[in-house]
């Protein structure tokens, strides 16, 4: 054989070997849609769920999965409302008592009823000590479920808590039976719109559309999320069409490509997060406000927003999000000053006086280490812009990249002067401010204090007027960064990018995806 | 042969114990506390007590140590802290895709690499030379993440001729497949999947072996024996490849076996570009989610793995050299 008929025959077969499977017959399509629409919706998930028992879980990819598997009581919806789900109603007679409506008729997948004794087992597993809940803390206000008839549950509380519904009440409902079923924490079973089928790890999670939901049936018959830990290689996948949806974590130069390409839709909108410089009130130069400050005008949000977010993000203004009904435009921050900043060093008593370029006071230079950790590409790239401003302003700035558990267990114990990073899922304004910033915290690692801040954020989480919680809020807000307790450098942003014959998918703040039941793709 | 066969295994037990020892230490000398890792900055401190004491943290080294040996003499690995399964059981299901990776790695690389060294050897300081051992020196520079990715745009993206991410059925399930039901389309599909991976990981290896392959054969194409057959007039065909190239195998085979273990345990990076289900991705996600026990579990596999290999490069120096026989 020469080298050209060889060469011949070994393109004929890796043509033949590459178009294998691509003239696969389609497998039936839904009860639902037939005809021009996929059987099935491909999914890229930038991280794969650690359990899908939603009472152990912690990670947003398990939300994702199992938000399709499992109703709550209630939804938070786009605007981040409460609305009925598995509970129909609710009512709440006094502060420490809510009740409520269970929907009838609703079955597991399984066969098996779903019913008051199943919400109870719910809340007191994920209470239990024993049962090892990572968020069973977040759990703690509620001091006993009561079955008041199979359609009726109340909770009682030990103390008023203002974010029940939002945070407490979106917990994924699971059958009584839930702890006697081998393996459920790997393969679940719950009320929702898909039955989950298989679990390969490292791999894929596949589900197939529930036809006996209570609610609107899914639109499309499977449901595929595969698990691509690589940003460059799923944003690849998706323009193959071997993905329909990818979401952030993306980098802003594929964002901005895919924007000018008409076979995808990029859905930007704000997250329900952001990212922080944490400064360490424990840390003998960073006692001084107006150290801090200076600092903080140091810091170009607005640079960082457009420049290394590409305008995905926005700039930080406070404590409170832009999305949040506690926002208030009144709440002043932080804007890139420099000439301010010099002025707030000169005043505490910083100044270039042996001409160095680095200011110093009583013979020691002004030395700061900004931290940071190497899972977030866009932190590090924010830790080292903050030294390149805080150097040009005559601040001896280095950068410390950990990896995370490094980087947490040092923070923790208060091993830091100033930490970057981020807090996600802020529904409600408590979390941040109460959690984090509150003095008694065990989550304040920095040491802020007030005791002002601390009476507005306890007294906002047991008052239900939510317009009455914003004014404390934005009081709490405002306090912050008077004390400059924490800067907040940028408002997180959230994309999703599908393919621009994908209908139906509503995008949600905070990352969820139950829209995915609505979702169709033309095949 | 058995004598010795069953010497090296011994030998192979104080490796693994080692191993063992320090693996456990070195992962709790990083600092990262998995307590913390697990529960998250939202813990109160009576949590992360209660969670350091139920995965048995609260002891001191030298009793976890004990108890933990005392365990995997009983073939017990513990839990993944993490993903509350038996570590066991999460290896096994990655470990066969690494294997199956690395083979089909080191196939390409033996199947680009062969040929390559030979014809460079035999071609010394001709064009073929220049141009192999060029291809050879790109191979060895270019980093496998950047391989990959162009992979992915080239045959993926452009072309659309081969997936871009994750694994088919495993090739195992896929042939047994074939025989059960006469459907080549799970084989198929395995290997369409396989099959940039597998060349991403195994063009560095190739680089690597033709020139090894170059260097040997050179040495032996110059010595006497070779002289002496051509003199005899024996065909170049066999002089280069029963006389020179089975003698030239030997630093080959080393080559090849230190290659295929390096991947069993490091190919993370092409794991994480192809979204490869395997072990190296287990490892190091575990690594970062500071998982004891299943890190301790994965490196010990690992070990076990690395160190049968090498047994078996031994074996096999014996099939290529009758002197090691004796």
């Amino acid at each position: 054989m020469n080298a050209k008929r060889f060469a011949g025959y070994a393109l004929a077969g890796l043509l033949a070997f590459s178009m294998a499977g691509c003239g696969e017959k389609p497998s039936p399509s839904s009860p639902a849609q037939s005809g021009s629409y996929k059987d099935t919706l491909n999914i890229g998930l930038d991280v794969e769920p650690e359990t899908l028992d939603p009472r152990l879980a912690r990670d947003i990819s398990a939300t994702r999965v199992f938000e399709q598997v499992c109703d709550s009581l209630v939804e938070v919806n786009e605007q981040l409302e409460p609305i009925p789900c598995l509970a129909e109603s609710w009512e709440n007679p006094d502060e420490l008592t809510w009740i409520f409506k269970l929907r009838q008729g609703v079955k597991f997948h399984d066969g098996s009823d779903f019913d008051a004794e199943d919400v109870k087992h719910t809340f007191d597993t994920i209470r239990d000590p024993e049962f090892g809940a990572v968020y069973a803390a977040n759990y703690a206000s509620i001091s006993e479920v009561v079955v008041e008839d199979p359609y009726t549950v109340k909770f009682i509380l030990s103390e008023p808590y203002a974010p029940l519904l939002v945070y407490n009440m979106t917990l994924p409902i699971v059958p009584a039976e839930a702890d006697d079923m081998e393996g459920f924490s790997e393969h679940p079973i719950g009320t929702g719109p898909y039955v989950f089928k298989e679990w390969s790890r490292n791999s894929k999670l596949t589900m197939e559309a529930n036809p006996d939901y209570w609610g609107e049936k899914a639109k499309t018959q499977n449901l595929v999320f595969h698990i691509v830990p690589e940003n460059a290689t799923r944003v690849a996948a998706l323009e193959a069409g071997d993905v329909d949806l990818v979401h952030t974590p993306l980098t802003p130069q594929d964002i901005q490509r895919l924007q000018q390409d008409p076979r995808f839709v990029v859905d930007t909108m704000s997250g329900l997060g952001i990212h922080q410089a944490a400064f360490n009130h424990n840390v003998e130069l960073l006692k001084d406000k107006r150290v801090r400050m200076a600092l903080a005008h140091l810091i170009d949000k607005e640079t960082m927003a457009q420049e290394l977010c590409q305008g995905i993000e926005r700039p930080g203004v406070s404590v409170l999000l832009p999305t949040s009904w506690a926002w208030s435009d009144s709440v002043t921050g932080f804007p890139y000053d420099p000439e301010k900043a010099k002025a707030l060093f000169k005043e505490a008593g910083w100044e270039d006086s042996d001409g160095d370029g680095i200011l110093d006071k009583d013979g020691n230079k002004l030395t700061v280490t900004i931290y940071t950790y190497t899972q977030d590409d866009l932190k590090m790239q924010m830790a080292e812009y903050m030294q390149n401003t805080f150097t040009s302003a005559g601040v001896d700035a280095q950068v410390k990249i950990g990896e995370w558990p490094s980087f947490i267990d040092d923070v923790s114990k208060g091993n830091y002067e100033i930490a970057v990073f981020g807090m996600m899922n802020m529904i409600d304004p408590d979390k941040y401010l109460f959690t984090y910033l509150r003095s008694t915290s065990p989550s304040n690692w920095g040491g802020y204090s007030s005791a002002e801040f601390d009476s507005l954020v306890e007294q906002a989480r047991k008052i239900s007027d939510q317009s009455e919680r914003a004014k404390l809020y934005q009081k709490a807000a405002q306090i912050n960064n008077d004390e400059v307790m924490h800067d907040v450098m940028v408002y997180q942003g959230y994309v999703a990018i599908h393919s621009a014959k994908m209908e139906g998918f509503t995008p949600h703040p905070a990352g969820y995806w139950r829209s995915l039941r609505n979702a169709t793709v033309q095949d | 042969m058995a004598k010795y066969i069953f010497k090296r295994i011994l030998q192979i037990i104080p490796v693994v114990l080692g191993i063992t020892i320090i693996v456990f230490f070195l992962i709790r000398l990083i600092p990262g506390d998995p307590a913390l890792a697990l529960l998250g900055t939202d813990a109160t401190p009576e949590e992360l007590a209660r969670t350091r004491a139920r995965l048995g943290l609260d002891k001191s080294y030298l009793v976890q140590l004990a108890l933990y040996l005392r365990d995997i003499f009983t073939l017990n690995f513990g839990e993944s802290i993490v993903q509350h399964k038996p570590v066991m059981e999460i290896i096994g299901s990655s470990f066969p895709a690494t294997l199956e990776l690395a083979v089909a790695a080191i196939i390409v690389s033996l199947v680009v690499a062969v040929p390559l060294g030979v014809l460079s050897a035999v071609k010394q300081n001709s064009w073929a030379d220049y141009v192999s051992m060029f291809f050879a020196q790109l191979g060895t520079s270019m980093p496998v993440f950047w391989i990959g990715l162009l992979l992915i745009l080239a045959f993926s993206l452009k072309l659309q001729w081969l997936p871009s991410f994750g694994r088919g059925e495993p090739l195992a399930e896929a042939v047994g497949a074939l025989f059960a039901t006469g459907s080549a389309a799970p084989l198929l599909d395995s290997l369409r999947r396989l099959l940039l991976p597998a060349v991403s990981l195994g063009v560095m290896g190739a680089a690597l072996i033709s020139r090894m392959i170059r260097s040997t054969m050179l040495e032996v194409l110059d010595s006497d024996y070779v002289r002496t057959a051509r003199a005899k007039g024996t065909r170049e065909g066999k002089v280069v490849l029963k006389h020179a190239f089975r003698n030239a195998l030997l630093p080959v085979v080393t080559t090849v076996g230190l290659q295929f273990g390096s991947l069993l345990g490091g190919a993370i990076v092409t794991e994480t570009v192809f979204a490869w289900p395997g072990i190296g991705r287990v490892i190091v996600t575990a690594i970062f989610q500071r998982d004891f026990p299943l890190v301790q579990g994965g490196v010990i596999c690992v070990a076990v793995a690395f160190a049968t290999l090498n047994l078996l490069v031994d074996l096999l120096y014996a099939v290529i050299n009758p002197k090691l026989r004796a």
